[in-house]
This record gives structure tokens, C-alpha cells and sequence, in this order.
């Protein structure tokens, strides 16, 4: 075998590799969407022990979730638990909306898991426990639909993201050869 | 109460109605809200009620729904114990009374449908209130069983508040000792989700809104106090309580309703106490506290001291 058979050989390798590896890098995205998911159901569930069973306020649930949830949700929940506690007059509604900007924005939400975050915001606290437990469901729910629908999809994309790129990576060597 | 920590019990919507009333806020004592009614305050003991501006300020409805979520903190369901009471304590100590249509369930108050009025009582802790009347509660340096007595409004649990932090804290008469606290209205403490916002000094234990009886008790068994300390004692259940602590060794310092020492021994459920010597003090607080105090001091056999 001559020495340009083997470098058309690497060549091939390498836009094989890399063809691959962009179905993967694709399929890796969902997994991180998935992931922040995961970490806003881990918050649902521990407001749901801090309020049901507990009695905690909104602002002690809030200072102590803050401690246990990653980033961006711990700084938000500390914000939002320091301005309730500063006692500035403002609702709640007005506190999460403004604070969770940024978490809205850094998870990327789309249009209906922002109206599904801010109606938590908006509804957290209000009224007794009988509520509190609707709302919590109501947003866990949503969010292991959507998560559920995510993983069903990754499974789906993951396949085709891969193959896309070994077919991608074919078309190029023979185009190339 | 300075006027910035009057304003921030309030919900943004009202704050600057509340902020700009020409008034002493240090003098508020109530502030009374009813739906689609003026906002009556108790200024230094004379009604003002709310202007904005030249006109009176009405509670409306929707008003006194967002006072109350703000009040708890967006934490409606935090507070569904003292509800059913008919107040909150809100931080500070300050008391809000609720009233509105009750939802029952059996039997039982278990929360509001609807709000119709709150009466806020702004909590005033007078450090040395009990100033006058603490060398009368100790004998040769121990602390005597003391009952505080007068008709309700003369201050019987601002100078029994005041009493726990000398008797807790030490003072000339006596050293410090551990007392432990039965709340069962959160007046003494004014505690704020358990923690109290009023000094109680720094050897007691507090039990917030617990019933008296079982609360005796529970210090008893649990807190080994040298001291309990209870406000409006009535009932026998109360009165049982005091006899079997009584029997411990527990020093007790407490009130009760009563304008004069011949009114008191009209009450039956009282009887056995003062049959069994149990008080070695009567405190009589015979006008309001305020500028000038009018303390009686009677001794167990009700012999008069001062």
C-alpha cells in the first residue's frame, strides 16, 4: 500500500470521525437541556418538602434550596429569598419575574416553559397548602412531560444526528476520492 | 415605633399613603383596616383615621387580600395555625388580627374565605417597666411565686415581659435564673415563626402558640426550668397545672384578669391556688401603664406591702 493510499485512508478516518462526532456533540445538547430539567424538578421537589412538610416560608424554602440546587438556580433562589426578607413592598410575582430573568435566559427556556416558570413564581406561596401542592404538581408535571418528551426525542435525534454524520461523512469521501 | 419599620408592614400599594399621614408614628398603637372603610389609627390613645391626601383612605377589598399575603411573607400556609386563632404575629411581635367569614371544617376554623378587616397592635416593649415592682419579688434573694392582676389594657403582659428578662437576665435582687416561657397567644415573645422578637433575656426558653396547661408541662418535663412564666391564667385546667408544678420546686411568676383582691377571690377556678398558698405575691397594676404607674403589692396572706 502506498503512502497516499494511507494518507486518503486517515483522510477518510478523519471526516468519518468527525462527522460522527457532530451527531454526538448535537446529541449532547439535548442531554444538557434534559439535565437543567433534572435540576428544576430537584427544585420543585425540595420546595414541595419545605413547604408541605416543613411549613417553611417561601423566603426560609427559598434560602435553603439556594444551598442545595446548582447554578444558576442557587443564586436566583438567594435573590429571591433576600428581597422578600428585605421587605421592599414588592409581590412576589414582581420578585421571581425580575430574578428569574436571568435564569430564563442562561437555561435558554423556550415561550412555554418561562410561562410554566413565572406561573410558579406567581402562584408559589399563595393561599394555603391545598394550593401549594396543585401548584408544585401542576410545574413537576410539566416539566417530567417535557422532560420525558426530550428523552424520547434524544433517543430519536441521537440515532439520526448519528447516522446524518457517518452518511455526511461517506458523501465527503467520495466526493473527495 | 419608628416610622421606616411601621411602613415596611405594609404592601407597596399603601406605603406611601402610610408614610405621609401627619401623625407621631412612635405614638401608633392600632391600626384598624375594614373593607370599603376608612383606615382608623389609635394615635396615643386618640382615634386618627387614614388620609391620602384631603381625602380618607378607604380599604378596598383586593387591598387587605395583598396585606395579607405580604404580612406572611407570600406564605399564606405558614401561618394556618394562627389563623385558625384569628391572627398572625408578624415580625417585630406586632399582632394582626383577621376578620372576615371563617372556613369551618368540623367543627373547626381552619382558614378565611374571605378577609374583611384587619386589627394590627403594634407591639411596645418597655424595657423597665417591671423597674418599680421587681424588689417586691424577692425575699431574702429568692424569687417568690407571683401573680401580676388587673382589668385588660393596664399592661399586665408588658410588665410580665419585662419581669422574664430581669428574672432571666439577673438583676440586684437575685441571680439570673432559667425560665421557661408558655406563649399561647405569642404576646409575651412575639415570636415570629418561633423566634422571638421581643428580649426575654438570656436564660429563657420560649413556647410559642402552645396551650398553657400542656405547655407547663412539656417545660417541665423537658427544659428543667427554675422558673415558668404564663400570661392569663384562667380555667382549671391552668389552675391544676400550677398546683402539680407548684409542687416541683418551680418558681412561677404569672397573670390573670382581675381589677381587685376581693374580685379575685370571687373566682372559683382561682380557689384552690390561693387555698394551697401558692402565691406569695399579688401584684395589682391599679391604673394603665404609661407616664405614671400604680402598683398594689399584697403578700400571700393578702396582707398589704406597698
Amino acid at each position: 500500500m502506498g503512502i497516499i493510499m494511507i494518507v486518503k485512508l486517515m483522510g477518510m478516518a478523519a471526516i468519518m470521525a468527525g462527522a460522527a462526532g457532530m451527531g454526538i456533540f448535537k446529541a449532547a445538547e439535548f442531554g444538557s437541556k434534559i439535565d437543567q430539567l433534572v435540576e428544576l424538578e430537584r427544585m420543585t421537589e425540595y420546595f414541595r418538602g419545605e413547604i408541605l412538610l416543613h411549613h417553611s416560608t417561601v423566603a426560609e424554602a427559598s434560602a435553603d434550596i439556594a444551598k442545595q440546587v446548582a447554578q444558576p438556580l442557587g443564586s436566583f433562589l438567594k435573590n429571591v429569598s433576600d428581597r422578600i426578607n428585605r421587605r421592599t413592598g414588592e409581590d412576589l410575582r414582581t420578585i421571581w419575574e425580575t430574578e428569574g430573568e436571568a435564569v430564563m435566559r442562561e437555561l435558554s427556556m423556550d415561550r412555554k416553559e418561562r410561562e410554566e416558570f413565572l406561573r410558579l413564581g406567581e402562584k408559589l406561596g399563595y393561599q394555603g397548602k391545598d394550593m401549594q401542592e396543585k401548584t408544585l404538581n401542576r410545574y413537576q408535571m410539566f416539566l417530567a412531560r417535557k422532560r420525558s418528551g426530550l428523552e424520547d426525542e434524544q433517543k430519536e435525534k441521537m440515532k439520526l444526528y448519528r447516522t446524518l454524520g457517518v452518511l455526511g461523512g461517506l458523501f465527503l469521501i467520495l466526493l473527495f476520492v | 415605633m419608628e416610622k421606616q419599620e411601621l411602613i415596611k408592614l405594609f404592601p407597596e400599594r399603601i406605603r406611601k399613603v402610610m408614610g405621609g399621614q401627619d401623625v407621631p408614628y412612635e405614638e401608633i398603637r392600632e391600626i384598624r383596616f375594614r373593607a370599603e372603610k376608612p383606615v382608623a389609627m389609635n394615635v396615643g390613645g386618640q382615634e386618627r383615621l387614614l388620609m391620602d391626601g384631603n381625602r380618607l383612605f378607604l380599604a378596598d377589598r383586593a387591598l387587605l387580600k395583598e396585606m395579607l399575603e405580604y404580612m406572611s411573607g407570600f406564605s399564606v400556609y405558614a401561618f394556618e395555625e394562627e389563623m385558625r386563632q384569628g391572627y398572625l404575629t408578624l415580625k417585630g411581635g406586632h399582632r394582626v388580627g383577621i376578620a372576615g367569614k371563617p372556613v369551618v371544617k368540623d367543627g373547626e376554623v381552619v382558614n378565611f374565605h374571605y378577609i374583611s378587616g384587619f386589627h394590627f397592635r403594634i407591639s411596645h416593649e418597655v424595657k423597665g417597666a417591671g423597674d418599680e415592682v421587681l424588689p417586691y419579688l424577692y425575699e431574702n434573694r429568692k424569687l417568690c411565686n407571683t401573680l401580676i392582676l388587673s382589668p385588660p389594657g393596664f399592661g399586665k403582659t408588658t410588665l410580665l415581659r419585662d419581669l422574664i428578662r430581669r428574672i432571666s437576665d439577673g438583676n440586684e435582687n437575685g441571680a439570673g435564673l432559667n425560665v421557661g416561657v408558655v406563649d399561647e397567644r405569642s404576646e409575651i415573645g412575639g415570636a415570629y415563626l418561633g423566634i422571638p422578637q421581643n428580649d426575654l433575656g438570656m436564660r429563657t426558653d420560649l413556647l410559642d402558640d402552645c396551650p398553657k396547661a400542656q405547655g407547663m408541662y412539656m417545660l417541665l418535663r423537658s427544659m428543667g426550668p427554675q422558673v415558668i412564666a404564663v400570661d392569663e391564667l384562667g380555667g382549671t385546667e391552668d389552675t391544676e397545672a400550677v398546683l402539680k408544678i407548684s409542687r416541683c420546686g418551680v418558681r412561677m411568676v404569672m397573670t390573670a384578669h382581675s381589677a381587685d383582691l376581693s374580685e379575685l377571690l370571687q373566682k372559683k377556678d382561682m380557689e384552690c391556688l390561693f387555698e394551697s398558698h401558692i402565691f406569695e405575691r399579688l401584684i395589682f397594676i391599679k391604673a394603665p401603664m404609661g407616664e405614671r404607674s400604680l402598683f398594689e403589692v399584697y403578700d400571700g396572706s393578702f396582707g398589704k406591702i406597698r
